[in-house]
């Protein structure tokens, strides 16, 4: 049988989330190692992965994320955590080779495809776990069944204790009625 | 062996070979459980292997036989072929290694987190609030070693143009030996929760409220009659 020892995640720094404004240096040389592998397509590939990477910005608010780049074809999404269904973490070999990772969020749209994807970022965990602590899901408090229902069955109960004693008042009262 | 190699790649491949975080606030669960892949996985995925090499050893026979028939000599190139794949199926058995090392599921009260991958380290971390079904699926192959795979579902779907083989909407328990027993603990964990898959956060504090008011407003008017009836009979 495998091991099973567990690790603990650090605390989330909110502050450092929400200071995040770029992506990591380190994606650039990322991007030049995409770009490389297209070989002779390297300075088409290149050239919007350079402009991507320059105006990358991310925004994390209170309720929720926003991610835009583009020169001339501008992208902005922006997704609320409580819209968050799965929190996706994917290392490849070169962004760990970087020290980066990329966090890819999803909602219950019809796209396989990430909504929001957090690129070239090294506090992924970090991220991971901050959205993740607001993701759907999450913040909704778990009503245990056990307490409410225990509560309400102790009132109703009384309820039908009452209802109970008033019957038996009004049997005895007849009771006596056709007695006397 | 097989930690010599894991001293040699971790460093060279960054590999991360540490369990995955158990999500933060969660190390005390009722359901808090770790899953890995079972042996027999190990067995399966190393026997496709030895399928993929039993298959290139065919090639290389076929082609040898043919080199006979040819006037010029092609022993360079079968040479070439032969080391190509004789150091794919080396990295092969080595990752496949490595894969079922590093594959790990952990189920908290809330959440599922599913971490695998050599090549490209991915993870996936779903809450149970918004699963919307649980699957098992087995293949001949898995049958065969007695093993099978655990699906949990959330909403929405399509396919991945960027990467076909990441399916999103999905957390997949792959080579697991007691899936149904996991199946049914995630499925009690669904019905604690009592809350539909794509509902408001608080969807379910209403639904529970409602479900308490209900009864005791329908005895609560039955207790006011009996009273009127019983102040009734006793004051003539």
């Amino acid at each position: 049988m495998q091991s099973t020892q567990l690790t603990h995640a650090e605390p989330v720094r909110e502050e450092e989330i929400f200071a995040l404004r770029r992506p990591d240096s380190n994606l650039l040389p990322l991007y030049i190692m995409y770009a490389l592998l297209s070989t002779v397509a390297f300075p088409f590939v290149m050239l919007p992965l350079y402009f991507k990477y320059k105006t990358l910005r991310y925004t994390f608010d209170q309720e929720g994320i926003s991610v835009s780049y583009g020169i001339l074809w501008r992208r902005e999404s922006y997704t609320t955590y409580s819209r968050i269904q799965d929190i996706h973490v994917s290392r490849n070999i070169g962004e760990r080779w970087l020290g980066i990772g990329t966090v890819d969020i999803q909602t219950a749209s019809g796209a396989s495809t990430a909504e929001v994807s957090i690129v070239g970022i090294r506090n992924y965990e970090q991220v991971r776990d901050f959205l993740y602590g607001r993701m759907r899901g999450m913040n909704a408090k778990t009503v245990p069944t056990a307490t409410t229902g225990e509560k309400g069955n102790e009132e109703a109960k009384a309820v039908l204790q009452a209802i109970h004693n008033d019957l038996k008042a009004i049997r005895i009262s007849l009771e006596r009625k056709s007695d006397g | 062996m097989v930690e010599f190699l894991k001293q040699l790649a971790a460093p060279l491949l960054h590999l991360d070979l540490n369990a995955p975080h158990v999500p933060a606030g969660h190390e005390n669960d009722r359901y808090l459980r770790v899953v890995r892949a079972s042996p027999r996985f190990l067995s399966m995925r190393y026997m496709l292997v030895a399928f993929y090499a039993i298959g290139f050893l065919l090639i290389i026979a076929a082609e040898m036989i043919g080199s006979l028939f040819v006037p010029f000599t092609l022993w360079w190139l079968t040479l070439l072929i032969a080391m190509f794949f004789g150091l794919k199926i080396l990295a092969m058995i080595i990752v496949t290694r490595f894969d079922y090392d590093m594959r790990w599921y952990i189920i908290t009260d809330t959440s599922l987190r599913v971490r695998y991958g050599v090549w490209a380290l991915r993870e996936i971390t779903v809450s149970f609030g918004n699963v919307q079904n649980v699957r098992i699926a087995q293949g001949p192959v898995e049958r065969l070693f007695d093993i099978s795979t655990l699906i949990v579902e959330t909403a929405g779907g399509g396919s991945n143009e960027k990467n076909p083989h990441v399916k999103s909407h999905q957390a997949i328990l792959r080579g697991i030996e007691n899936a149904k027993e996991i199946r049914d603990m995630i499925i009690s964990i669904l019905h604690q929760q009592k809350r539909a898959g794509l509902g408001d956060p608080d969807d379910d504090i209403e639904h529970h409220a409602k479900a308490a008011a209900l009864p005791i407003r329908e005895l609560d008017a039955i207790a006011a009659e009996t009273q009127k009836l019983r102040q009734l009979f006793t004051s003539k």
